[in-house]
């Protein structure tokens, strides 16, 4: 640290040249440098600073010369310096500001010489008496001691933008966002939300402009159509119809099945969809919400979104530039998800399950005289095959007791991980990834999508598994199970197979609708009784007597 | 704690909820003074504030509303702050700040004031039952919340009570975590060993819980204590029923269970003494479950029995086929012909029974026809295999 000998003394009115090497005067007179240097102790000031200077400034506009690094000074003290350009005097101004809100300090300057920027006590800056000729990077001359530094490493502002925790946005969330919307899900859940939103988009195709009077009158349920005029101004389509100020419009949606990159070759990357909702409702945008598995994004540019119901710390959409335009960007709670490349997104009717033909359209076809022999063979389980991964376990009824006993021990992970399904044979219990903790039961793996055999069996003849998942009916959130070698294969529907968690919840519901069906009042929900013990004091047991 | 504290602190959220505040153990002296309170509340006019007496009332008259049809207001007698103060000793016997040296004599000085103010005797009416029960019907419910708060520089733990201000003050500087776990009263943390008779005079004097809890594994469901309150037929209907919700394969077996033990005389000294006349009726109530099981039940749950572990009813099914062999009116009623359809759905049920009860082996088979004779005629006679 330098402190006496190089001393600053404020910019005179009209002062014509300067000590510091790189000052020039700008248009009011003022010492100002081609960059300007914002010096802070801690990185949290540092993201305090670019969360007030981004919402103020494009930091795109600072590119190129925007460096973030960390510097040591010969004091020993580590600290984060942000170097940019000064493209105008506003932009020194902004920063000035700033850094000042979050207790940093700003320099200004050229090459690696910088000298506190204007203040209060020096409306047109600062300039120094002599350069100092101290080893260094970066030297700051400041009022109080003039400190050079060595760089010690450099933060690129992308890798900062990703590795800051968001915050959680206080206070009452609006109802719906204007915009569209991105919503992940988990792979079995796609379907299930591509065909939910398919039918809402054809119901209110369906319901079409001219019903409900009028091109302009939009959308309009089929179970509350009829209340719902065209004078009314808005209409309803149960939880889908979009009614802003009169003009509605049909729901548009597309949907792409995407993967993240693996983190390690022990960790496979995650799939999962992710669909792009143009305009959505208040109820449905409440419903995706609160749907779990299911994560809304609210996007903040054309490759970024942010979990709904949070914020970035620093302003994303004055950092385009920081953010590659070939993957989108998911920002959650729980980290950063990048979708490379971007995703093709597809149209949501070109993604649903396609419904065949109906039964009496079958027959008539089977009528037709055909001529000739039938091909067809029967798809056999056969014992063989390599050692699978289980995915899935079939427990007796005789062994639910287990289960039910084993579920106290499961940790949160895995009730929400599992699904099951309720059967006569036993219980179904299907894992996401890898079926982990079954001690017990019919152990299961994938003979095909979705298609579930024992392990140690296989199907032949062995046509490629797309086919055999679609002649099954693997397909829609529908499993179909193979239990045992002679059992004819059971299709179980995506309405059965539930979360878990949400199965061991729903036995509590008897119990009340018992009491109903009895007669009796529902009780209402009780508050627990807990202990609260008091300071016993000194000679707790006085007064107390002996036995 | 002051009497008035002691209603509205600790008698109040047994009942309704909340904090239950344990302090210093009570001693007998307690009852004159709350008893004294109690008049002088009873005496004053109501007042627009909240008063802890008049809202315990409307408590346990909302609690004792599920067991009688008929409205019954529990007062706050001698009874009722008897085994309040009892309840509430049995609970600081878990107190943090008695442990240390001497735990245990503290514990035993604790119990025995405990044990002496539970010691008031059966119910003599089913309104007695239900009011006394209004008070301690929540018995299985009562939880004791840990906390752990760990800190840059340790951890402190807090056993039932709620951590300082002072301790979770700036969390993110002192990164702060608190861990905590709920727990039951009466399954998980238990009554410690010095509290055991008070705790099972606590059952005598109000039996009607345990009645309602079979498979309540300590202490076991004692006849001498259940029979106190199902020889009230109202609310023998309540304890049947809740039987049927537990299901008869599952309570049958405790409730059989536990006739070994009343029969034996092996159940603790408390409560009625083991009688022919006790062991008859204990026989035509487990019977009158799986009456109303066949009636009411079986047809609705179809054959869905699958949950149920594979031994699921043998005691029952070995005690009430040993009942039938010695005595058929034991298990059959009299106004029941056995060639009606009731009738033959029991008899197809008995000879279900009597299947299960023959994998059962024949020493149990002649220990449970020892209760059969011990119903029939005091006295058990040798029995030929």
């Amino acid at each position: 640290m330098i402190a006496p000998a190089h001393m600053l003394h404020r910019v005179a009115v009209g002062q014509p040249r300067f000590n510091l090497p790189g000052l020039t005067t700008d248009a009011r007179g003022g010492a100002m440098g081609r960059q300007l240097v914002a010096r802070f102790g801690a990185v949290d000031r540092l993201v305090a600073f670019l969360r007030v200077l981004s919402a103020d400034e494009s930091l795109d506009d600072l590119q190129p010369g925007f460096r973030i690094v960390y510097a040591r000074s010969d004091a020993g003290t580590r600290e984060a310096i942000v170097v940019m350009p000064a493209a105008s005097q506003e932009l020194g101004e902004a920063a000035a500001r700033a850094a000042r809100l979050a207790r940093g300090q700003l320099f200004t300057g050229a090459g690696k010489h910088f000298v506190q920027f204007r203040d209060a006590q020096a409306p047109l800056g600062y300039d120094v008496d002599t350069v100092t000729d101290a080893e260094g990077d970066l030297i700051l001359y400041g009022v109080e001691q003039t400190v050079p530094y060595r760089v010690e490493s450099e933060l690129p502002l992308a890798k900062l933008l990703l590795r800051l925790s968001l915050a959680r946005v206080h206070g009452r969330a609006p109802a719906a966002p204007e915009g569209p919307i991105y919503v992940t899900a988990r792979r079995g859940l796609g379907p299930v939300i591509a065909e939910y939103l398919h039918r809402v988009a054809g119901r209110s195709h369906a319901a079409g402009p001219g019903e409900g009077g009028g091109a302009a009158s939009g959308i309009a349920d089929r179970s509350r159509g009829a209340g719902a005029g065209p004078a009314a101004g808005r209409h309803a389509l149960g939880d889908t119809t979009l009614s802003v100020d009169g003009a509605s419009e049909p729901l548009r949606a597309s949907a792409a099945l995407c993967d993240t990159s693996a983190t390690s070759a022990f960790s496979p990357g995650a799939t999962f969809w992710l669909f792009r909702i143009e305009r959505v409702t208040a109820r449905l945008y409440r419903l995706l919400r609160t749907t779990p598995g299911v994560e809304v994004y609210l996007p903040v540019t054309n490759h970024v979104a942010v979990a709904a119901g949070f914020r970035h710390p620093i302003h994303l959409e004055s950092c385009r530039g920081s953010f590659a335009a070939d993957r989108l960007h998911l920002f959650s709670p729980r980290g950063v998800v990048e979708v490379a490349p971007l995703p093709a997104l597809a149209a949501i009717e070109d993604l649903v399950r396609i419904v065949p033909p109906p039964p009496e359209r079958a027959e008539l076809r089977a009528a037709v005289p055909g001529g000739r022999a039938d091909l067809t063979v029967p798809l056999r389980l056969e014992p063989g095959g390599g050692a699978g991964r289980a995915v899935a376990a079939l427990i007796p009824w005789a062994q639910a007791t287990w289960l039910q006993r084993l579920v106290y021990a499961l940790p949160p992970s895995v009730l929400r991980a599992y699904r099951v399904a309720l059967l006569k044979r036993g219980i179904l219990i299907r894992a996401t990834e890898a079926m982990e903790g079954m001690p017990f039961g019919t152990l299961l793996q994938l003979g095909a999508p979705e298609v579930l055999i024992p392990l140690g069996t296989r199907l032949a003849p062995a046509v490629s598994p797309a086919i055999l998942a679609e002649r099954l009916g693997a397909i829609g959130g529908a499993l179909v199970l193979y239990a045992e070698l002679a059992a004819p294969p059971l299709r179980v529907l995506a309405e059965a197979i539930v979360p878990l968690e949400r199965r061991l919840l729903a036995e509590l519901e008897p119990a009340v609708a018992n009491l109903e069906a009895l007669g009796r009042h529902e009780r209402p929900v009780e508050e627990p009784v807990v202990i609260e013990n008091e300071p016993l004091g000194p000679m707790p047991l006085w007064g107390l007597g002996r036995p | 704690m002051t009497s008035g504290r002691f209603v509205a602190d600790f008698l109040l959220p047994v009942v309704h909820g909340g904090g239950l505040h344990v302090g210093r153990p009570l001693s007998p002296a307690v009852v004159p003074r709350v008893m004294d309170m109690a008049r002088r509340a009873a005496a004053s006019p109501p007042s627009g504030g909240a008063d802890p007496v008049r809202a315990l009332a409307r408590a346990r008259a909302e609690v004792a509303a599920r067991y009688l049809p008929v409205p019954v207001v529990p007062p706050l007698d001698e009874t009722t702050v008897r085994l309040g103060a009892a309840l509430h000793n049995l609970l600081a016997l878990g107190h943090p700040d008695l442990a240390g040296p001497g735990l245990a004599r503290r514990q035993d000085r604790i119990a025995a004031v405990a044990r002496d103010l539970a010691a008031v005797g059966p119910p003599s009416t089913a309104a007695e039952a239900v009011a006394r029960h209004s008070l301690l019907s929540r018995l299985g419910e009562i939880l004791r919340i840990d906390r752990t708060v760990h800190f840059w520089l340790g951890r402190q733990t807090f056993v039932g009570r709620t951590p300082p201000p002072r301790i979770t003050a700036l969390p993110a500087l002192r990164r702060v975590r608190i861990d905590q776990s709920a727990r039951s009263w009466l399954r998980e943390i238990g009554v410690p060993g010095p509290g055991r008779a008070a705790f099972l005079e606590l059952n005598a004097a109000s039996p009607l819980g345990e009645a309602l809890d079979p498979l309540r594994l300590d202490p076991p469901p004692g006849w001498g204590r259940i029979l106190s309150v199902i020889r009230f037929p109202a609310l023998a209907r309540v304890v049947a029923g809740a039987a049927l919700d537990v299901g008869v394969e599952r309570a049958g077996d405790a409730l059989a269970a536990g006739l070994y033990r009343y029969v034996g005389m092996h159940d603790p000294p408390v409560g009625l003494r083991a009688s022919g006349e006790g062991a008859a009726f204990a026989l035509r109530f487990l019977s009158h479950i799986v009456w109303l099981d066949v009636l009411f039940r079986a047809q609705a749950r179809g054959t869905g029995q699958a949950d149920l572990p594979p031994v699921a009813g043998l005691e029952l099914a070995v005690v009430l086929t040993a009942a039938e062999r010695t005595r058929p009116e034991l298990v059959w009623p009299d106004d029941v012909p056995a060639d009606s359809d009731p009738g033959r759905a029991f008899r197809a049920r008995l000879d279900v029974l009597a299947a299960q009860a023959a994998t059962a082996g024949t020493h149990r088979m002649v220990a449970a026809m020892s209760i059969a004779d011990f119903a029939v005629a005091p006295v058990t006679r040798p029995v030929a295999v």
